[in-house]
C-alpha cells in the first residue's frame, strides 16, 4: 500500500515536473514567437508598400535595443519615457533609410533593391559597432527580475512585458490598417500602386510611413526583448532572418499570416530545441521554412499568384 | 561567317589581355601578402563565375551559395584529414556532393519563383552552416578544421604564394573559357532566354525546370571547387567563412560587377575582395564603408559597373563623333 | 475536308472564383487560318495560354493530331509543333535578333553539351546550319538586315516581326498569333497580312486573336466569337457578321 502511494506521489511529481517543463518551453516559444511575429509584421508592411524584401529589418530591432540602452543607461530616463523615445527615434531612422536608399533607386530591379537593403544592414551594423562597441550590454528589466512561479514553471516577468507589448504592437498595426485613412490607403497601394496613384493617394508619403511604422514596431520588439537576451551590435542578423522565415511561413504579404507564422515558428523552435537538440535550435526555423516552401510555397495564409503573360 | 562568331572573338582578346595582366602581377609582385590577396580573388572568382551563370544568365537568385563553397572546403578537409584521401579525389568528391545537394534542393526549390527561390536557398545555406558548426566530430565545430594538406603534383608542392597563384588563375581561365563557350551555345541561349522571359522560353521548347536545375548544379560545382581550393590554400577552415554573410557577398559581387556578363563577376569579385585591404585605413569601421559603397553602387549603377562603364564609354564616343 | 489538327473539347479555366474560359469546344483543320475575336476580357488570351500549355485547364481536354496534350507543359507542346507569339511582346531582350530566332531553330537541332563547351567541330557545323535557317526565316519576313542588332533597341513594329520569325523558326504546325497587328501602323498591317498568308501557304495552320476587324475578316476562313469566357458563335466571316448575337455584343459594347 505504502509503496503504491509513494509511487503515485512520484508519478504526480513527475507529471508536475513534465507540465512545468512543457510550460517553460511554451513560454519561451511564445516569447521568441512574439518577437518573430512583430519582425515578420515589419517585413510585411514594407513588402506590401514597396515590394522590397528588407534585409535591414533585423537592424531596426538591434537599434531599438541599443537606443533603449542609451536612454536608460546613459541618460537615466525612466523606462516608459525611454521606451517611447526609442520607438520614435528608430522610426525616424526608418524614414531616413527609405529616403536615402530606396527612394533614389526607384527603377532598380528586385535583386538590386535586395542588395541595397543588405548594404543598409551592413552600414547600420557598422555604425552601431562604432557607437556602442562590440561587447554585449545589459538592459535592466522593466519591473524587477523575481521570477513568477506558474504551475511549476518559473517565468521571468520581462516575458510578460514582451507578450503584452508585442500584442499591443500587433493590435495597433491591425487597427491602423483597418480603421485609419492612412492604413486603408496603404492597403490600396499594396493591391495596385497605379490605381492608388490615380485616385490621388500620395504613394511616396505612404512608403515613408510604412518604413516608419515597420521600424517602429521592430524597435519596440528589440527594446522589450533586450533585457532577456542582452543587446549587441550584431543581434539583428539572426532575428531579422527568423522574422523573415516567419513572414514566409505565414504567407508573404499577409499581416495575420506573419503573426501566426511568428508564433508557430517560436513554439516549434522552443520544443525542437528542448526535445530534439538545442544545438540545432537555429536550424529548425529554416528547416520549417524549407518544408513550407516546398509543400505550400504561398505560405499558410498567402495568396497564390498567377503568371501574367 | 566570321561576323557570327565575332562577339566571342572579342572575349578571347579580352582574355588574352587579362592573362598578360596576370603574368605581370605574378612577375612583379614579390610581396607574398599582396600575392595572397590575388590568390583569394582568384578562388572567390571561380565561385562567383558559377553564381553569375545562375543569376546573371538564368535569372535565379541564390542566397545560400556559401553552402556549396563550404561543402567543397569541408569535403576536402574532412576526407583528407580523417580518411587520408588523395586531395584531388577529395576535391572531386566535394564537387559530386555539392552537385547532389544542389539536385536535392533544386528539384523542389527551382519550381518556386522570384523571392521564394531566394528564400529557400537562404534557408538551405543557413542549415548547412549550422551543420558545419554542430557536427563537431567531423568538422571540428566552431573552432574549425586544422591541418588540411597542401596540394601536390608529383613531387611539386603548391606551398608558395606564387605557385598557388598560378594554379588558381589557370583554373579560373579554363573555367572562364568554358563558361564563355557555354553562354554562347544553344545551352547558354536557353539559360539566357529563361532569365529574360520564362514563358517565352517555354514556348521555344525549353524545359525551364531542367534548365534551371542544370545551371544551379553547374554553379554549385564551381562553388565547391573554389571551396576546395580555398581549403588547400589556407589549410584551415571554420564555419564562419561560409555563413550567410559569405552568400550575400557572393551575390553582391555578381551584382556590383554586372549581371549578364562574366567579366562583371571577375570585376565584382576583385573589387569586393580587395576592398577591405584598401579600407584598412578605416580600421574597425571598414564594414561601415563597405555597406556605404554597396548602397551607392546599386543606386547609381543598378546594372553593374561593367555595363555602366560601357554606357559611359559609348556616350563619350557618341559625343566625339557628333561634337 | 482536311484533317483536324487541333481539337479543343469542353475546356474551362477558372482563377479562384473567376471563370475566364467556360466550356469552349472547337476544331482547327490543317492549313486553315482561324481567328478568335471578342471584347476585352472575354478570355481570348487565356484560351491561347491553355492551348500553348502555359496554363493548365480546370476541366476539358485538348487534342493535337488526335493526341491528348491537355496536361502537357508549354515546352512539350512547343516541341511537337505548337508555336506562339505573345500579346505583350516577349522577346529575349538580352539577346540579339538572330539569337532570338536561333532559340526557335534549336528546338530541332540537337546540341551536345561537351561539343558546345569545348567548341568541337560538330558545334561549329551545327551552329552554322542553325544560323542559315535563322537568316532564312528573317529574310522571309524581310528583316535579315537587322540580324545582329540587340532586340531591346528595335522599334515596336520590328520587334513584332522578330517574334514572328522566332516562332516560325521552330517550324510549327500550328502557329498561335496573339494580336499580331496591335501597335503596327497601316503600312505594317498590310505587310503583316501578306506575311500571314504566305506562312499559311507554306503549310502552317494559324490560330490568331486580333482586334482589327479588317485583318480578321480578310484573313480568316473561320471565326470564333467569345464573350465573357463563352463561345457565342463560330462560322465564316460572312456568317459571323450576320449573327444577331455578335451584332448585339459589338454594338452594345460600342
Amino acid at each position: 500500500m505504502g509503496g503504491g502511494l509513494l509511487a503515485l506521489i512520484n508519478l504526480r511529481r513527475e507529471k508536475i515536473a513534465l507540465m512545468g517543463q512543457i510550460l517553460q518551453f511554451l513560454f519561451s516559444g511564445l516569447t521568441n514567437g512574439a518577437v518573430y511575429a512583430v519582425i515578420a509584421l515589419g517585413f510585411t508592411i514594407i513588402y506590401n508598400a514597396t515590394d522590397v524584401i528588407n534585409f535591414a529589418q533585423g537592424e531596426f530591432v538591434m537599434l531599438g535595443a541599443m537606443v533603449m540602452y542609451t536612454f536608460v543607461h546613459f541618460l537615466s530616463w525612466p523606462i516608459p519615457v525611454a521606451f517611447f523615445a526609442t520607438i520614435i527615434c528608430v522610426s525616424v531612422i526608418g524614414i531616413l533609410v527609405e529616403f536615402f536608399t530606396i527612394r533614389p533607386a526607384k527603377n532598380a530591379d528586385i535583386i538590386s533593391l535586395i542588395i541595397i537593403t543588405i548594404g543598409v544592414s551592413i552600414f547600420l551594423r557598422g555604425v552601431a559597432m562604432m557607437i556602442w562597441g562590440k561587447d554585449p550590454v545589459a538592459i535592466p528589466p522593466f519591473t524587477g527580475s523575481t521570477p513568477i512561479v506558474f504551475m511549476g514553471a518559473a517565468i521571468d516577468p520581462q516575458i510578460i512585458w514582451v507578450l503584452v507589448i508585442t500584442l499591443i504592437a500587433m493590435i495597433f498595426t491591425q487597427w491602423f490598417f483597418k480603421y485609419t485613412i492612412w492604413g486603408k490607403a496603404m492597403r490600396a497601394c499594396a493591391v495596385n500602386k497605379k490605381a492608388a496613384k490615380l485616385v490621388g493617394i500620395k504613394v511616396e508619403r505612404l512608403v515613408s510611413l510604412s518604413f516608419a511604422l515597420s521600424a517602429g514596431i521592430s524597435a519596440a520588439a528589440g527594446a522589450v526583448i533586450a533585457p532577456i537576451t542582452f543587446a549587441s551590435y550584431d543581434m539583428g542578423t539572426m532575428l531579422g532572418l527568423k522574422g523573415f522565415c516567419a513572414a514566409v511561413l505565414g504567407g508573404l504579404g499577409s499581416g495575420v499570416g506573419s503573426i501566426l507564422g511568428g508564433f508557430i515558428l517560436g513554439i516549434l523552435e522552443a520544443f525542437g530545441a528542448g526535445y530534439i537538440s538545442s544545438s540545432y535550435k537555429d536550424a529548425f526555423a529554416f528547416l520549417i521554412l524549407l518544408i513550407v516552401l516546398f509543400l505550400k510555397p504561398q505560405g499558410l495564409l498567402g495568396q497564390g499568384e498567377v503568371d501574367k503573360l | 561567317m566570321n561576323i557570327h562568331f565575332g562577339s566571342i572573338r572579342y572575349q578571347y582578346i579580352g582574355l588574352l589581355f587579362f592573362v598578360i595582366f596576370l603574368f605581370l602581377i605574378g612577375f612583379f609582385i614579390k610581396n607574398d601578402y599582396y600575392l595572397n590577396v590575388f590568390v583569394l580573388i582568384g578562388i572567390q572568382a571561380i565561385a562567383v563565375l558559377g553564381l553569375s551563370l545562375l543569376m546573371g544568365y538564368a535569372g535565379q537568385v541564390s542566397l545560400g551559395h556559401a553552402a556549396f563553397y563550404g561543402l567543397g572546403a569541408y569535403a576536402s578537409g574532412i576526407l583528407t584529414i580523417h580518411y587520408g584521401l588523395n586531395p584531388y579525389l577529395a576535391m572531386f568528391c566535394g564537387m559530386a556532393i555539392s552537385a547532389l545537394m544542389a539536385l536535392i534542393v533544386g528539384l523542389p526549390a527551382l519550381r518556386l519563383k522570384g523571392h521564394y527561390l531566394a528564400m529557400a536557398t537562404l534557408g538551405f545555406g543557413i542549415i548547412i552552416n549550422i551543420c558545419f558548426k554542430e557536427m563537431a566530430s567531423l568538422t571540428g565545430g566552431p573552432s574549425g578544421l586544422v591541418g588540411i594538406p597542401m596540394l601536390k603534383f608529383l613531387n611539386f608542392t603548391f606551398d608558395t604564394s606564387i605557385s598557388y597563384f598560378c594554379l588558381v588563375w589557370s583554373i579560373f581561365i579554363i573555367l572562364m573559357v568554358l563558361s564563355l563557350h557555354l553562354v554562347n551555345s544553344p545551352f547558354g541561349r536557353a539559360f539566357r532566354a529563361l532569365g529574360s522571359h520564362e514563358a517565352a522560353a517555354q514556348a521555344m521548347g525549353v524545359n525551364t525546370h531542367i534548365a534551371k536545375l542544370i545551371v544551379f548544379i553547374i554553379s554549385a560545382v564551381y562553388a565547391s571547387l573554389a571551396g576546395s581550393l580555398y581549403a588547400h590554400f589556407v589549410t584551415f577552415i571554420s564555419p564562419a567563412s561560409f555563413g550567410f554573410i559569405c552568400s550575400i557577398k557572393m551575390v553582391t559581387m555578381v551584382a556590383i560587377g554586372g549581371m549578364g556578363t562574366l567579366w562583371g563577376a571577375l570585376l565584382g569579385t576583385s573589387i569586393l575582395v580587395s576592398l577591405p585591404e584598401f579600407l584598412t585605413v578605416f580600421s574597425d569601421y571598414d564594414v561601415l564603408v563597405y555597406g556605404l559603397i554597396l548602397i551607392i553602387v546599386m543606386i547609381f549603377m543598378p546594372e553593374g559597373i561593367v555595363q555602366a562603364s560601357i554606357k559611359i564609354f559609348r556616350n563619350f564616343k557618341y559625343k566625339e563623333t557628333n561634337g | 475536308m482536311a484533317e483536324v489538327l487541333l481539337s479543343v473539347d469542353n475546356i474551362s479555366k477558372n482563377f479562384g472564383g473567376l471563370i475566364a474560359v467556360d466550356n469552349i469546344s472547337f476544331n482547327i483543320r490543317v492549313g486553315q487560318i482561324k481567328a478568335i475575336i471578342g471584347p476585352n476580357g472575354s478570355g481570348k488570351t487565356t484560351l491561347f495560354n491553355l492551348i500553348s500549355g502555359h496554363y493548365q485547364p480546370s476541366s476539358g481536354s485538348i487534342y493535337f493530331y488526335g493526341f491528348n496534350i491537355t496536361k502537357w507543359p508549354a515546352w512539350k507542346s512547343a516541341s511537337v509543333g505548337i508555336s506562339r507569339t505573345f500579346q505583350n511582346l516577349a522577346l529575349f531582350t538580352n539577346m540579339s535578333v538572330i539569337e532570338n530566332v536561333l532559340m526557335g531553330v534549336h528546338l530541332h537541332t540537337k546540341a551536345g553539351f561537351l561539343s558546345s563547351i569545348f567548341r568541337l567541330p560538330a558545334f561549329f557545323k551545327r551552329e552554322k546550319e542553325a544560323r542559315e535557317i535563322a537568316i532564312e526565316k528573317l529574310s522571309l519576313l524581310g528583316i535579315s538586315d537587322i540580324a545582329e542588332k540587340k532586340c531591346g533597341d528595335l522599334p515596336f513594329g520590328l520587334q513584332r516581326l522578330v517574334e514572328m520569325a522566332r516562332a516560325l523558326a521552330a517550324e510549327p504546325r500550328l502557329l498561335l498569333l496573339d494580336e499580331p497587328a496591335s501597335g503596327l501602323d497601316i503600312h505594317d498591317r498590310n505587310r503583316l497580312c501578306e506575311i500571314i498568308r504566305q506562312i499559311r501557304d507554306e503549310g502552317v495552320t494559324i490560330l490568331m486573336v486580333e482586334h482589327d476587324m479588317n485583318i480578321t475578316m480578310s484573313l480568316a476562313e473561320e471565326v470564333i466569337v467569345l464573350d465573357s469566357g463563352k463561345k457565342i458563335c463560330e462560322g465564316t466571316p460572312k456568317e459571323i457578321q450576320r449573327d444577331p448575337e455578335v451584332i448585339r455584343i459589338y454594338l452594345g459594347e460600342g
